[in-house]
């Protein structure tokens, strides 16, 4: 789709990292200021922006807005006001009554709370995929370098701005489709699909959707070094809020996560009108999920209360810890309605191994390979 | 950085006395303040940072606590707060502070290592009582009994561990508070005259007070249980010791009880201010939470003050508080909000100072005395009006066992026996029991 872009192109990044490839071919990539070009096939990428768009061909709206999926009907404005009040302002500007705080979930410090189990060191070069409104690349890149990727412009002409207006240099903004990253093989220490997996199958709504994220997991591997880690936040399919009726939050059905697949196909497009394809998956599913992709040593976190906003990262290899927790730390107050309270007594009277089972969000510490393969 | 801080772990555990041996796996649960969320510019609290609790894999506990605190946290601020804290646990004779094992600079960032604590803390404590689904007057009446108990207790104990027995005059203290809130407020000069400031420091400066070790922090979102939800590494800790005087640090516990704790939800439909003030000076109509709260008066040394002079020095510390809260979120997003909060405050605490000028104890006139929040305690009132055999509450308010009924007692005995099978069943009950109430009685 052809981006209508009005003249607020910034000055072109002086500096890219140095670790980019065509997303066709593999090929090395010519850094022109208005556009890329692939040294192997020739295929030209344009710049819009001071962003390089490497994904050409998928045909998603370009005004699709992070976090909160919500399309904006005048992208170049946004990204016009942006730059001239300033990307606060920007964000204020297309907060809706009855959303989460989009600022706060921008800037909040508790978006990258998850970073100490992740290992990463000042010299961590990390690929954000599914950037949004870089609440989570922006804050990692006043530590290490960032490259964040977003499959939507305005996102990721956000985040340039963004970055831009925050001094922040390390970070690098770019289209691209995270099954097909214009990315070179083992370059980088961290990979991080946050709220993002589930996502994967609605770009390839005629494949199997656990073979898309089998897909997008192996490319996220691919880019990553032998001792690198992968970070995954997604939802818990087994979530024992949807047992009493919390509707399932990507389809916005009740029950619909828990039904056998083709069930749930059949009744996302009976209610919906189109097919179920954001895919969650349970505990030892996801395990599965990220040993078929070929990680190692995965680690299994609790996010409580959600990976959005993490106040607390509880493994749960041994569910004895998460039990520890819900009996120090679970604060009524979060959980104030009937459907809230009858949560918050499950969690905290519940066998711990089946309360591991059943929370809402989880986080994966994945390694690219074991110490051996390093060896 | 996790597993730089494990391996720093194994190597030192057995100089810090903590039992590790080799082959046991550690598992670390990371713990964020919850406050980051709302902090926009200013991420570097300094004082509550990103905890760890270590887990070897055997144990349902955590056996050390590793703190990785912001850099506005100096290594010399710390040796200074851990040797105060080493001082007074030794001049009380129990370990009040817990201890801190040692501190070390792993991947550029400072890290703490601390004995671990179990327990929940007071607020997460609080809240159950109070909104849990296993909350209930008689329990919410026990936590705040055995917490200001526990911190009355403390603040008691510590002023052995006086620094001198130099006395402190507060007033001018408390003033320069006043006057420093003006300016971060300018709105409330309408209601905080000149003449309202002289009146407190002069009623502030008729004692003199002793200053010692304090408890130097007052929110409630620490993470250790009992009066060591305190771990005191505050920066400029000598300083801070001897500007807040003992009752000072005293009170401004109480407030951030009221202001900013569970005890302000559970008030939810008045300001926090009357419902202090009505526990502080009401001895007959709200003995839930007012005679714990007379009690801390007293360990704290100020029982036998007059109701105005508590008063004073209540408004005082609310100064300090709202001149931390209002500069620690100058630039964030809930600066505007919390400015007319203040506001709101401002005019309650200078409303009820003026009723009380003329009131001695337990005959105030003009206070007003808020209730519970009837809805949030689950009817707890209604069943005192209202009550029979199978009403939940019946067992805690019927004092001997020969006049209750048979459900009641097997309700005891499961009590007795399985506390969360209990606790599980209660809830139950309640919610069915709620289906068919009236809607709560204003």
């Amino acid at each position: 789709m052809e981006l209508l872009m009005t003249e607020t192109v910034p000055p072109p990044k002086s500096r890219w990292l140095d670790i980019y490839q065509c997303p066709d071919c593999g090929g090395a990539l010519a850094k022109n200021p208005d556009k890329w070009e692939c040294a192997g096939c020739h295929a030209q990428y344009p710049v819009r922006a001071g962003v390089p768009l490497l994904n050409p061909g998928v045909s998603r709206s370009p005004g699709f807005v992070g976090v909160m999926k919500r399309d904006h009907d005048q992208p170049d404005t946004f990204i016009h006001d942006a730059e001239k009040r300033g990307w606060e302002a920007a964000l204020r500007s297309i907060q809706m009554p009855g959303e989460p705080d989009r600022l706060i979930e921008a800037v909040a410090p508790n978006r990258i709370s998850w970073r100490h189990v992740a290992g990463l060191e000042p010299s961590s070069l990390v690929i954000d995929i599914g950037t949004g409104t870089g609440g989570v690349a922006c804050q990692l890149a006043a530590g290490c370098s960032v490259v964040a990727v977003d499959r939507s412009f305005i996102d990721a002409a956000f985040v340039a701005v963004r970055a831009s207006q925050s001094g922040l240099h390390s970070l690098d903004s770019i289209v691209a489709d995270g099954s097909r990253l214009p990315i070179s093989t083992g370059v980088a220490d961290l990979v991080t699909l946050i709220g993002v997996l589930e996502w994967v199958p609605t770009d390839f709504p005629d494949r199997d959707p656990r073979e898309s994220q089998l897909d997008a997991l192996r490319e996220a591997r691919r880019v990553l070094k032998p001792t690198g880690r992968l970070y995954l936040a997604i939802e818990n399919r087994a979530y024992f809020g949807y047992y009493l009726g919390a509707p399932e939050p990507h389809a916005r059905l009740r029950y619909v996560s828990l039904m056998d697949r083709e069930a749930a196909d059949r009744y996302s497009r009976e209610t919906r009108g189109q097919p179920f394809l954001e895919l969650t998956h349970s505990l030892p599913e996801y395990r599965s999920l990220l040993a078929e992709a070929g990680f190692q040593r995965v680690e299994s976190y609790w996010l409580y209360p959600d990976y959005r906003l993490t106040h607390a990262v509880v493994p749960v290899d041994e569910a004895g810890i998460a039990r520890w927790y819900t009996d120090q730390h679970l604060d009524p107050r979060r959980h104030r309605r009937p459907f809230e309270q009858s949560l918050y007594s499950f969690f905290r009277f519940s066998p711990p191994d089946f309360m591991a089972h059943s929370v809402r969000d989880y986080g994966f510490v994945a390694c690219a390979a074991s110490p051996e393969q390093h060896a | 950085m996790l597993d730089q801080i494990e391996r720093h772990i194994r190597k030192h555990a057995a100089s810090w006395g903590v039992e590790l041996s080799p082959p046991a796996r550690m598992r670390a649960l990371l713990r964020a303040n919850p406050e980051h969320d709302g902090i926009v510019r200013d991420i570097s609290t300094g004082q509550v940072g990103t905890l760890i609790f270590w887990f070897r894999s055997e144990d349902l506990s955590p056996f050390l606590v590793s703190k990785i605190v912001s850099p506005s946290l100096t290594a010399d601020a710390i040796a200074e707060c851990t040797s105060l804290q080493e001082t007074a646990n030794r001049r009380l004779g129990y370990n009040l502070f817990p201890k801190v094992h040692a501190v070390a600079e792993i991947g550029g960032a400072r890290i703490i290592f601390m004995e671990a604590v179990s327990g929940p803390n007071y607020e997460i404590q609080l809240a159950r009582a109070a909104f849990g689904p296993e909350r209930s007057v008689k329990a919410l009446q026990r936590v705040v009994t055995h917490q200001f108990q526990e911190l009355g207790t403390a603040l008691r104990d510590l002023q052995a561990t006086a620094f001198s027995d130099a006395r402190v005059i507060w007033g001018a203290q408390a003033a320069a508070y006043a006057r420093s809130f003006l300016e971060l407020c300018p709105e409330a000069r309408s209601i905080v005259s000149d003449a309202r400031i002289a009146a407190m420091t002069e009623l502030i400066d008729t004692v003199a007070l002793r200053t010692h070790f304090v408890l130097t922090e007052d929110h409630l979102t620490n993470y250790l249980p009992g009066p060591r939800a305190v771990d005191q590494l505050v920066p400029d800790i000598r300083g801070v010791c001897d500007r807040w005087p003992g009752p000072v640090s005293g009170l401004r516990i109480l407030v951030a009880f009221f202001r900013a704790g569970p005890l302000h939800e559970a008030y939810a439909d008045y300001s926090w201010a009357d419902a202090l003030a009505s526990c502080l000076f009401e001895d007959s109509r709200v003995e839930i939470i007012g005679a714990p709260v007379r009690r801390f008066l007293d360990d704290i040394g100020l029982g036998s003050a007059s109701p105005q002079l508590v008063w004073a020095f209540v408004t005082g510390v609310f100064f300090i508080r709202a001149c931390q809260e209002l500069e620690f979120h100058a630039d964030n997003l809930i600066a505007k909000r919390l400015r007319s909060e203040f506001l709101e405050f401002t005019r309650d605490v200078i409303r009820i100072g003026d009723a009380l000028r003329t009131s001695v104890r337990g005959k105030i006139g003009g206070l007003v005395v808020p209730r519970l929040h009837g809805d949030h305690l689950d009817g707890e009132f209604r069943d005192r009006e209202h009550m029979d055999f199978f009403s939940p509450q019946a067992q805690m308010l019927t004092e001997f066992p020969g006049w209750v009924g048979p459900a009641v007692r097997l309700q005891r005995r499961i009590r007795e026996r399985h506390e969360r099978l209990y606790a599980v069943t209660r809830w139950i009950f309640r919610s069915l029991l709620d289906r068919f109430r009236q809607p709560p009685r204003k």
